[in-house]
């Protein structure tokens, strides 16, 4: 099955070298060394598009055949199309995220800037490698240091909910938060190499101003948290939070916070999906 | 000024494909480059694109490397590559809006001047590029410039491409952040 797919994008993609990062139900993630139409020497105006590094993400999305195939092809189209225009949405609003390098909607492709780096243990860095790399080192410590939930860990959830928050501020859902959706980039800016994180996978996004739609975001966050970090998940998700108010409180916009929160109380307590009895 | 004021654009993915650019300054005559465009004369047969909309070399190769693959798929929208290429580079949806925006006009004076060429007729590319050359110099009244992005930046007009490409609030002054916002409305064209 697997093989078949990665031959169909070797058929698209015939000039670009693939390494399977990533399956999901949905899509295939690789990383390639190719830019989809820049010569290698070419140094983009664009200086955060790191050249050297030069690593893209390819994201496909194949035929799914238990879909009729009119129906697959609109259904692949649109929701490609729609992440790509996402992903450019929030470059315009200056919300750090991969840049759309190029796409090809009809057949499911996206081509974007790659970000993160390898953790020590050579994983790349999402969230949930950064935190599981620290978890086994504090088990094998015997719990000490607390180098698992110590100040770094905590700003960086701290952080996590900000970015969550000003998504949220834009009215944009995320739809499928998990801490492997949650990449760790280094900050460029800063000398001490601090990591920061950014939010990727807007294959599910969508816009929304409900605090419903909120709420579910964060809820699925939650649980996410609880079931990838089970040791550590409820002071991960307290910190979570307390980010996630803080960017509300920076743009003083504290009554929508409350109404969000209200409503998480509400899903938690009823699950993700909203009851279809009325 | 370089010897060499042409260049030959490449894609690694479309190998037959090589795309011959010039860029002109000060052109005197483009109502009559664009009457004899119009006519079909053979000697015009180039994408003739406004320069003061263009930011980078980015912008070029994303909106070329779109239209090869609308090619190659038969899903291009307009008749010729050529003007494709025009139409992917505007945000408009109307094809003569867009050749009048993007593309030649009296009031333009830069044009940046693009033939895509199918290697397949075994001339070198070299002796092509030459006679390209000669052709345009002969026709063009104005003058050559070296197409790189320093030239492009500088002979943007930011507030034409804050008109052209209607981005209104979304316009900024930083040029590499304006430039991906143009690859991304050329990226997002037709969707």
């Amino acid at each position: 099955m697997s093989v078949e797919i990665i031959k169909r994008v070797e058929q698209l993609l015939p000039y670009h070298d693939l390494k399977l990062i990533s399956q999901g139900a949905e899509a295939l993630v690789f990383i390639t060394t190719k830019h989809p139409y820049l010569p290698k020497n070419y140094k983009s105006l664009d200086l955060s598009t790191d050249a050297d590094s030069s690593k893209y993400i390819i994201k496909y999305r194949p035929p799914k055949p238990y879909r009729h195939e009119i129906l697959d092809k609109q259904i692949t189209k649109s929701r490609t199309a729609s992440e790509a225009k996402i992903l450019n949405k929030l470059t315009i609003l200056n919300f750090k995220t991969p840049k759309l390098i190029s796409m090809d909607a009809p057949h499911g492709l996206i081509i974007m800037e790659y970000i993160g780096y390898d953790l020590n243990n050579g994983d790349i860095s999402s969230l949930k490698n950064h935190l599981w790399l620290l978890e086994k080192q504090q088990e094998s410590n015997n719990y000490n240091p607390n180098v698992a939930n110590d100040a770094s860990v905590e700003s960086l959830l701290k952080m996590v909910g900000e970015r969550l928050g000003e998504l949220h501020l834009y009215d944009i859902v995320h739809g499928d938060l998990t801490s492997s959706n949650i990449m760790l980039i280094k900050d460029s800016e800063s000398e001490t190499g601090n990591v920061e994180p950014t939010l990727i996978d807007f294959g599910l996004s969508s816009y929304s101003s409900l605090s419903e739609d909120k709420a579910v975001d964060l809820y699925v966050l939650e649980r996410a948290l609880i079931s990838t970090h089970p040791v550590y998940a409820t002071q991960y998700n307290e910190w979570m939070l307390e980010g996630y108010c803080q960017a509300y409180k920076a743009q003083k916009s504290m009554k929508r916070h409350v109404e969000v929160i209200r409503r998480l109380e509400g899903v938690r307590l009823r699950g993700r999906k909203r009851s279809l009895l009325g | 000024m370089s010897e060499k004021p042409s260049k030959v654009l490449e894609f690694e993915s479309f190998p037959n494909y090589k795309i011959f650019v010039a860029y002109f300054i000060n052109v005197q005559n483009t109502d009559e480059i664009k009457s004899e465009l119009l006519k079909g004369n053979t000697d015009y047969d180039f994408a003739f694109i406004n320069g003061e909309n263009l930011l980078s070399l980015e912008q070029i190769y994303s909106a070329v490397h779109k239209c090869l693959l609308d090619e190659r798929f038969n899903r291009k929208k307009s008749k010729t590559l050529h003007t494709e290429i025009i139409f992917n580079l505007a945000p408009q949806r109307n094809i003569m809006e867009c050749l009048n925006k993007f593309g030649i006009s009296s009031s333009s004076t830069d044009l940046l001047v693009l033939k895509v060429l199918n290697l397949e007729d075994g001339n070198s590319i070299q002796e092509k590029e030459q006679e390209l050359l000669a052709i345009l110099k002969k026709n063009i009244n104005g003058d050559i410039m070296e197409f790189d992005d320093a030239t492009l930046s500088e002979r943007a007009k930011l507030p034409s491409i804050k008109k052209n490409y209607k981005l209104g609030d979304t316009f900024t002054e930083d040029l590499s952040k304006l430039n991906r916002i143009l690859i991304g409305i050329t990226q997002l064209k037709g969707l």
